[in-house]
């Protein structure tokens, strides 16, 4: 049997990769962010529980 | 706030999920394209490896809703909430990155063959789990109901890895069996080092995601605590 050429289907792959970097890409960056904002908020929230206290 | 020894397995796990799918990556793009599939063999080193990532993480997600089922520990929950997206990502890219693989070499975006059909109620489940967690106004019901759910879905998972022997399927049967590989030598390296690095990435996901749930219950109890005051 012969190969297909080289370039037919060379799209469909960068399409799979794509698709794969997209996707655990931005959730990666997403919870990163949301992770950074959350601890920064839940530090304000504890540093002014203390300021209370004192 | 996050114990020390999951920030430092993060790390680590980003490190050698970098370091890993670089290497891995090279592999893929210098190894020769296949006789019959050209270049499309290239699915394979994404395709393989996160089906294997969404079975793994749900055996996961069985054995913490055992364990919060059983003993009620807190972190189980969390663990639990914090893979189920993550196997949702792995399941979804496994059905996609099947379907485009599936165009060139089956004519078809999509058949409903066992192995595709049980592998999309997978996603399904893992969709319906994070829509299950959310509808309840109390978080530790939620938490039980979903642990529950997640037991009785585990019946799909015999059924995807048994079912291109069960039936005769358009999907070919397992051809990575360890030492009795039918993948020649140049094409099975990407494939194992693709394969440990998806593993890295899975885990990184999933300690990323379970710190993010961690601090998101601690943000709440807090801000509960300064309504009441």
């Amino acid at each position: 049997m012969t190969p297909p050429p080289p370039d037919l289907y060379q799209h469909y792959v960068w399409a799979a990769y794509g698709v794969a970097l997209a996707l655990y890409g931005g959730l990666i960056l997403s919870w990163h962010w949301r992770c950074r904002h959350d601890e920064r908020k839940l530090r304000q929230l504890s540093a002014s529980d203390e300021e209370v206290a004192s | 706030m996050i114990p020390r020894g999951v920030s430092w397995l993060q790390q680590g796990m980003a490190w050698a999920t970098a370091t890993l799918l670089a290497f891995g990556l090279w592999l893929v793009f210098t190894a020769p394209p296949d006789f019959q599939q050209g270049v499309t063999v290239r699915i394979m080193y994404v395709h393989v490896p996160s089906a294997k990532m969404s079975l793994l993480i749900y055996l996961l997600l069985t054995l913490v809703s055992l364990l919060f089922l059983w003993k009620g520990y807190d972190w189980a929950d969390r663990l639990s909430e914090a893979a189920t997206p993550v196997g949702a990502a792995f399941a979804a890219v496994t059905l996609v990155t099947g379907s485009i693989w599936g165009k060139p070499m089956w004519g078809a975006w999509w058949a409903w063959d066992a192995r595709l059909t049980s592998m999309l109620v997978l996603l399904v489940l893992y969709v319906g789990l994070i829509a299950l967690r959310s509808a309840f106004d109390d978080a530790r019901r939620g938490a039980r109901s979903t642990a529950v759910m997640v037991l009785v879905g585990a019946v799909d998972l015999p059924i995807i890895h048994y079912s291109v022997q069960w039936w005769r399927t358009l999907h070919q049967p397992a051809s990575f069996n360890g030492p009795t590989s039918a993948i020649a030598a140049p094409l099975l390296w990407p494939l194992l080092v693709m394969s440990v690095a998806f593993l890295a990435l899975a885990c990184y996901m999933v300690l990323l995601k379970f710190r993010l749930v961690t601090v998101q219950r601690q943000l709440e109890e807090k801000l509960e605590q300064v309504e009441a005051s």
